[in-house]
Formats: C-alpha cells, sequence, structure tokens
C-alpha cells in the first residue's frame, strides 16, 4: 500500500513538471508582449524595456525557463505585472472564493445525484423516474453560462429572490454553485440510478431482502455500497471539470475566484499570475485523482488485494 | 406507501435546500457619516488594477474614475475652459517658465497641510513614473518650490500644453509618494478617501472629513466590477447597485422604458477612427484612403447601429475637445470611390485586412461587418481579423497591419493629447508622414497663446481629415444609468463619472 501510494505520488511530479513547462512554454508562444500590454501602446520604449528587466523578460528563454522552475519549488512566481502583488498571494486569495463555489457545487450535485439517483431507481419507469431523466438529460446538455443567465433573469431579475452577483452574501452562493453543479449532478444521477439497478437484481440483494432487512438497509448498504466505485471515480474525474467550469460561471456571476483571475491574466499576458493559476489548479487535480485512487483501495477489496 | 428510501431522498433534498436557502439582503450602505447618509454602489464595467495615478495606469478610465474622488489636481477644465482648483492664480514669467500659487486653506485626509512639496513630487513621480501621461512632460527641465506655496514648473522649450497637462496631474503627500503600499488606500486632499482596495475586483470610499469644502452627502462611494453587460444591468434592475455607465446602445433602449431608471447620455472625449497603414501599399496613396470613406454609408449605418450612442463625426476629435474644428464632410459616393480608385491604379479595387481588438468597440463586429459589405461594393475585400487585445496591440506597435479600428479618448480634453501623440511622424502609430502636419503640430504645442494655439490646431485637423489619415465616422458619446433616487449627477465629456456632488434619497 505504502509502495503504490509513493509510485503515485511520484507520477503526479512528474505531471506536475510537464504541467509547468506546457504552461510556461505556451504562455511565451502566444504574440503579445506582457510589458507593452501593461503599459499600453502610449507608453516610452525606455519604460517598456526597463519593465522588462524588472521582470527578468529579457533573458533568453532558456534561463527565464530554469529560473522560473527554480522559484516555483518554493511557490515563488514572481509578481503580477497588472495586480502589483505576489502571483501566489492572488492565487490563494481567489482560491478560497473558488473553493468554495466548487466544494458546494460537489455537495449539492453529489446529494441531490445520490437522492435522485436512489428514487428513480427505486421505481423504475415511473413517473419520478422519467420527469429526473429529462431533466438530467436537458442540465447535462445546456450550456453552463445559458442555465446561469436563465437562472438570473428568473431568481433576481423577475422574483428578485436572489443577488444576481457578487460575493457579498451568502445567498450570492446559490445561483453560481447551483449552475457548476448540475452537469455533474445529471452524471451522479444517473450513474446511481443505473448502478442501483443493476445491483438491485443481484443474487444477494435478493438474499439480504430474504433475510428480512428493512428496504433502507438493503438499497441503502447492501446495494449502495457496491456501485459507488464508478460514481467516486467520476465524481472524482468531474471534480476537474468542476473548476473548468467555474472559469464561466464566474464570470456570468462576477465571482471573485480563480477562473476569473486566470482569464483576466491570459487576457493581459500577466505570465506570473497565470503560471501560478494552472499550477495551483494542476496540484488540486493531482491530489484528487490520487485520493480517488486511494479511495478505491479502500472501497474495493479487489483492489486492495492487488496492491 | 411510501417507501423507506422515499423518505431518505426527500430528506436529503429537504437538507440540500435548507442549506442553501440562507437568507438574503445583508444591508451593505450603512453609512459611516451617523447622519443617515448612504453609501452610493456603482458597477464599473472595466476592472480598476491600481490606484497610483503616476505610473502605468494613469490614463486609464477605470483607475481615473476613482482617483478624481480621491485626490485634487492643480487646474481643472469646466465647460471647456481652465479653472483654478488646488492653485489659485498662475503666470508665465517667462515663456518658459511656469508659477502657481496654491491655496493656503488645503490639507490632506491626514490633516498635513499641502505645500508646494507635494506638487512637486506629485510631477516628479508621474515623469519618473513613466506611464503614457510621462510624455506631456517631456520638455520640463525644472521644478522648483521657492515657498510653500509657489511651484515653477521650467520648460526646455515653450510648452503651450502645460494647463491642459495638469488636469492631469494628481497631487498626494510628498512623504507618501514613493511607498507603494500608500497606493494601496491612498488619500489626498479630495473629498473622499480610499478605505479598501481589493486589485481587478472592489473598491470602497469614505468621507475625508478633513475635506475643506462641504462635506459630500454620500458617506461613501463602493466600486465593484461586475464583468458581464447582463449582469450589470440585472444588478441595476435588482437594485443591487445603483448606477453604472458604459452600457452598448442595445441595452440602453430596454433602461429607458424601466420607471426605476434614469438613463443619462453625453457628448464625450471619445471617437471612432478606422486608420489606415499610410506605410503600406495601396494606402501609400491619399486617394486610395479617400475611396475608401466615399464607399461608406456611414449615414446609415450611424443610423442603425448607433442610434444614441453617437453622433457623426465633424472631424478628427470629437466637437466637445479643445482645438477640434469642423471640417468638410466626406459625402457617401460610391461612383467618386471608383474613380479615385482608378486614379490610384486600382480600377478594380484590391483585397485588403482590417483588424480591431475584440471588445475594443461598441458595436464593433456589427460595424466592421456594415463597412466591409459597402467597400465590397466598389471592389475592394476586406478581410476581418478580430484580435486579442495583446496580439493586437503588439501587430499595431509593429505597424503589421493594413488597416485597423479602434476608439479612442483625449484623456486632457486637449487636442494635443491625440494628434500630437498619434500623428506626428516621430510618433509611428499609422505609418503616415508628413512635415507640414509635424511643423503645425510643434509650432501648437509650443504656443503659449490658447486662441492661437486652438487655430493650429483647426489646420492640423483639416490635413488629417482632408488626407483620410483615417476614417473618423462618429463621435461617441457616454452613458450613465441612475436608479431613481440618486440625484445631482452631472456628466462631464471625459466620461469619468464623478459622484462626489450626488445625493441618495
Amino acid at each position: 500500500m505504502l509502495r503504490y501510494a509513493l509510485r503515485r505520488l511520484a507520477i503526479s511530479v512528474l505531471v506536475l513538471f510537464g504541467a509547468a513547462t506546457v504552461v510556461f512554454f505556451a504562455m511565451r508562444a502566444v504574440s503579445g508582449d506582457p510589458a507593452t500590454a501593461v503599459l499600453g501602446p502610449d507608453a516610452d520604449q525606455a519604460a517598456v524595456e526597463a519593465l522588462r528587466r524588472e521582470y527578468g523578460l529579457d533573458a533568453p528563454l532558456p534561463i527565464q525557463y530554469v529560473q522560473f522552475l527554480r522559484r516555483a519549488v518554493t511557490l515563488d512566481f514572481g509578481e503580477s505585472f497588472r495586480l502589483h502583488d505576489a502571483a501566489t498571494n492572488l492565487v490563494l486569495t481567489h482560491l478560497s472564493a473558488t473553493a468554495a463555489l466548487a466544494l458546494t457545487a460537489f455537495a449539492i450535485a453529489l446529494v441531490l445525484g445520490f437522492a435522485l439517483g436512489t428514487l428513480a431507481a427505486t421505481r423504475p419507469n415511473g413517473v419520478l423516474d422519467r420527469v429526473v431523466s429529462v431533466l438530467s438529460m436537458l442540465t447535462q446538455s445546456l450550456p453552463t453560462f445559458w442555465v446561469g443567465i436563465m437562472l438570473i433573469l428568473v431568481f433576481s431579475r423577475f422574483l428578485h429572490l436572489l443577488p444576481s452577483s457578487g460575493a457579498a452574501s451568502p445567498a450570492a452562493m446559490i445561483m453560481p454553485a447551483v449552475t457548476l453543479a448540475l452537469p455533474l449532478l445529471s452524471v451522479v444521477l444517473r450513474l446511481v440510478r443505473s448502478g442501483l439497478l443493476d445491483v438491485l437484481h443481484e443474487d444477494y440483494v435478493v438474499t439480504a431482502r430474504a433475510k428480512g432487512l428493512s428496504e433502507t438497509r438493503v438499497v441503502g448498504w447492501h446495494a449502495m455500497r457496491n456501485m459507488l466505485i464508478p460514481v467516486v471515480t467520476v465524481a472524482g474525474l468531474e471534480f476537474g471539470s468542476l473548476l473548468g467550469g467555474a472559469v464561466i460561471v464566474e464570470t456570468v456571476f462576477a465571482w471573485p475566484g480563480v477562473g476569473r483571475l486566470m482569464t483576466d491574466a491570459i487576457a493581459a499576458r500577466d505570465y506570473s499570475v497565470v503560471q501560478a493559476c494552472v499550477i495551483t489548479v494542476a496540484v488540486i487535480f493531482i491530489v484528487i485523482n490520487l485520493i480517488v485512487d486511494l479511495l478505491y483501495v479502500r472501497l474495493d477489496p479487489r483492489v486492495r488485494e492487488s496492491v | 406507501m411510501r417507501s423507506p428510501t422515499t423518505r431518505i431522498g426527500a430528506l436529503a433534498l429537504a437538507g440540500v435546500l435548507g442549506l442553501t436557502a440562507c437568507s438574503f439582503g445583508t444591508d451593505d450602505r450603512a453609512g459611516s457619516g451617523g447622519d443617515g447618509a448612504t453609501t452610493l454602489r456603482v458597477a464599473n464595467p472595466t476592472p480598476v488594477v491600481s490606484l497610483n495615478p503616476f505610473a502605468a495606469n494613469s490614463a486609464d478610465q477605470p483607475t481615473l474614475t476613482v482617483v478624481q474622488e480621491v485626490f485634487e489636481t492643480l487646474v481643472v477644465r469646466a465647460d471647456g475652459k481652465i479653472a483654478p482648483k488646488l492653485a489659485e492664480s498662475w503666470t508665465n514669467p517667462d515663456p518658459l517658465t511656469w508659477q502657481f500659487v496654491l491655496r493656503s486653506d488645503v490639507t490632506f485626509a491626514d490633516g498635513t497641510p499641502l505645500t508646494s512639496a507635494d506638487a512637486k513630487a506629485s510631477l516628479q513621480a508621474l515623469i519618473d513614473g513613466k506611464g503614457p501621461l510621462a510624455g506631456l512632460w517631456a520638455t520640463v527641465d525644472d521644478i522648483r518650490t521657492p515657498d510653500e506655496r509657489t511651484l515653477t514648473i521650467h520648460t526646455k522649450s515653450q510648452l503651450g500644453t502645460v494647463l491642459s497637462n495638469l488636469t492631469l496631474l494628481w497631487i498626494a503627500p510628498a512623504a507618501k509618494i514613493a511607498d507603494s503600499a500608500f497606493f494601496d488606500a491612498p488619500y489626498g486632499t479630495g473629498p473622499f478617501k480610499v478605505s479598501s482596495f481589493t486589485a481587478g475586483q472592489a473598491v470602497s470610499l469614505v468621507r475625508n472629513e478633513k475635506y475643506r469644502g462641504e462635506q459630500p452627502k454620500l458617506a461613501g462611494i463602493s466600486y465593484r466590477y461586475i464583468p458581464e453587460v447582463s449582469g450589470r444591468v440585472t444588478a441595476l434592475a435588482n437594485n443591487e447597485i445603483d448606477a453604472t455607465w458604459g452600457l452598448p446602445p442595445d441595452q440602453l433602449t430596454g433602461l429607458r422604458g424601466n420607471g426605476d431608471l434614469t438613463v443619462t447620455s453625453f457628448p464625450t472625449y471619445a471617437n471612432y477612427y478606422i486608420w489606415f497603414n499610410s506605410s503600406r501599399k495601396p494606402f501609400t496613396d491619399a486617394r486610395v484612403r479617400q475611396a475608401m470613406w466615399h464607399a461608406v454609408d456611414f449615414a446609415k449605418i450611424n443610423k442603425s447601429l448607433f442610434d444614441q450612442a453617437g453622433a457623426p463625426a465633424t472631424g478628427p476629435l470629437p466637437a466637445a475637445i479643445f482645438g477640434s474644428a469642423g471640417q468638410n464632410p466626406y459625402a457617401y459616393d460610391p461612383a467618386k470611390a471608383r474613380q479615385l480608385l482608378t486614379a490610384a491604379g486600382y480600377p478594380d479595387g484590391f483585397s485588403t485586412t482590417m483588424m480591431w481588438s475584440s471588445g475594443c468597440c461598441t458595436n464593433g463586429n456589427s460595424f466592421a461587418d456594415a463597412m466591409i459589405s459597402d467597400w465590397a461594393k466598389v471592389g475592394i475585400v476586406v478581410k476581418p481579423q478580430e484580435l486579442e487585445r495583446a496580439t493586437w496591440l503588439d501587430k499595431l506597435l509593429k505597424l503589421d497591419w493594413d488597416s485597423t479600428m479602434t476608439t479612442g479618448s483625449t484623456v486632457t480634453g486637449d487636442a494635443d493629447f491625440t494628434l500630437a501623440r498619434l500623428y506626428l511622424s516621430t510618433a509611428k502609430r499609422n505609418g503616415y508622414a508628413n512635415p507640414e502636419l509635424d511643423r503645425i503640430l510643434l509650432a501648437a504645442r509650443a504656443e503659449l497663446d490658447q486662441d492661437k494655439r486652438a487655430a493650429l490646431y483647426a489646420q492640423a485637423g483639416k490635413i488629417v481629415w482632408d488626407d483620410a489619415v483615417g476614417i473618423f465616422p462618429l463621435d461617441l458619446n457616454g452613458n450613465v444609468v441612475l436608479r431613481k433616487g440618486v440625484e445631482g449627477f452631472t456628466p462631464t465629456p471625459n466620461d469619468l463619472p464623478d459622484f462626489a456632488g450626488v445625493s441618495l434619497r
């Protein structure tokens, strides 16, 4: 088990190194000079040169790359050209907003997904099952930004129930979190439903029922445990796309998170912030994958045996 | 009968709904004034990334919008004329020297009195900051403070734009100016001071209790950045903000019908223009550039795209700017366009490109489409290139383009800012080089007599217009949308909404 974890960790470090390299060179491959982007077209050429020197952009690319890696190891990504603050600080302050949003969305998707999926599975082809199926198809296929705008229209513009943007009150979290949760919710829901339907016909479920166990115990314990593995895998992987979706949701709802920080930074060629954001997101991805892998071991005795 | 699983599901559902249904409507407007005054909540269309008025962002609209409530200038431009502010009078002992006498009753928000040393330090900071406004002061060679109330600015050569330039020189305390942390929550001599600032997101201002004038009726102003137009409009309609500005014209039509809102439109210092790269064929020939202008039916396009968003341009600078002058309009005349093209050696037209940066311009994409379809009618095939701003900027400065569409503002309200910055042959901004134009622009800059200066800019404007360095189709209107109850707002042509005199009912 320990060896397994260590090997996974070593691969993670490699992945992280790859992500850092790709973002470093990708940002520099795109045209547009950061010093000019910050100072604008009317800046004095000497000022542009001075800024390039100040941020080490005048050095040859390989040297910049080595510098970047060396500093990145100590979590120093340099200073933002645009916001005049350490990139690491900026990412950390914005990360809490994104984390709050993503975790809330994740919780909504899991809880509602399990609840509705279970309800649908216990009455296959019932009214509820059909309604839930249609809704889950819809929520997965509708574009996130459109859903966000529609929610704003209905709940802010017409009903005046919720604030349309910002993060000033807890209520401001509801619409962005729901918007972000919907695609994942429908995935979880369908996995839970089909997983439960599969196992509910298994012999051991019949046995459990025959033993006279209550339906709650049969479904909630015996059946549930066996359909958890695919759900955990997908939910873990989807947490990554949740972070991707956050970029759009944060723009629609003016939510002050990492997604918005990153899009603004890309537009301004703010290298240090883009690099810090991408590497942070990569770390989150890697950690989640690790957790998923380790959870497997916990959930599935067959995997536990093999490692 | 309900099955137990149904009950589990229902419970879970109720739990989630209960969790998320927290109360909404925390009142963030309670004032600090103690007199029932409230804070005005506004949403800016572009983010405030810095509050330092001396460096890279010194000409940025979002930065200036906030800075003007916190700092003051020596002089201001009011109704097109220069008026005293922190300086009570000024003289020219000789044509190279400007002497200003400061008011004696001014203190900064921390209680220290304003002295000429603060003015000197501020000007020095702007010059040393090497931002977009530093170039305005390139000829300054000495700044002196003979006494606490006198500031003298000496220039190497005559500089007729000193007063206009001073309208963007914000006076900050000399002791703090070198401290970059000061600009995280700066204060000056203006009616408000900054209480909190998160770069790129939000700024909060509160009253400056030491302000020498009448205290503002507002307890403060809170600015926040809402990137999406629909988000800002909804926040306004939903009473989450009291004001916003810079909305696209298609949104205004709907808002005018909303009884809770007041829409104000007003002329600004900003205009639309399409430049040709005069150093690149076929635009090296003025007749080709003029043909491009005659080929487009701007009257029709303006009417359909820019209903109340602007007025047809009368010259290369909007009418509200000092030194602007009306020029002979270009008629929509495709036949004449063809003649000019034939004369220039392009009887069958030619192929070219037009670039712009996405989001640069009000209704930009539709405007480009409309022009391109008119150009096609005279045989000119124009390929549109919508680029990301950083890429566009890169190509622009390298003169690596055929034509470009953009909007620009003359932030000082003085023709020199735009004409000398963009059209001197040394500026190398559009490939146009004309020694006669250079001579006029430099003479205008050196002229201390403001009437003569204005006459020279009228001549310069005529050359830029008649030679069709670019097409100048439209002077842009600004707009501010306020909720009913916001009173006393007066728009200014610099399009920096000033809320200091506003009250909230």
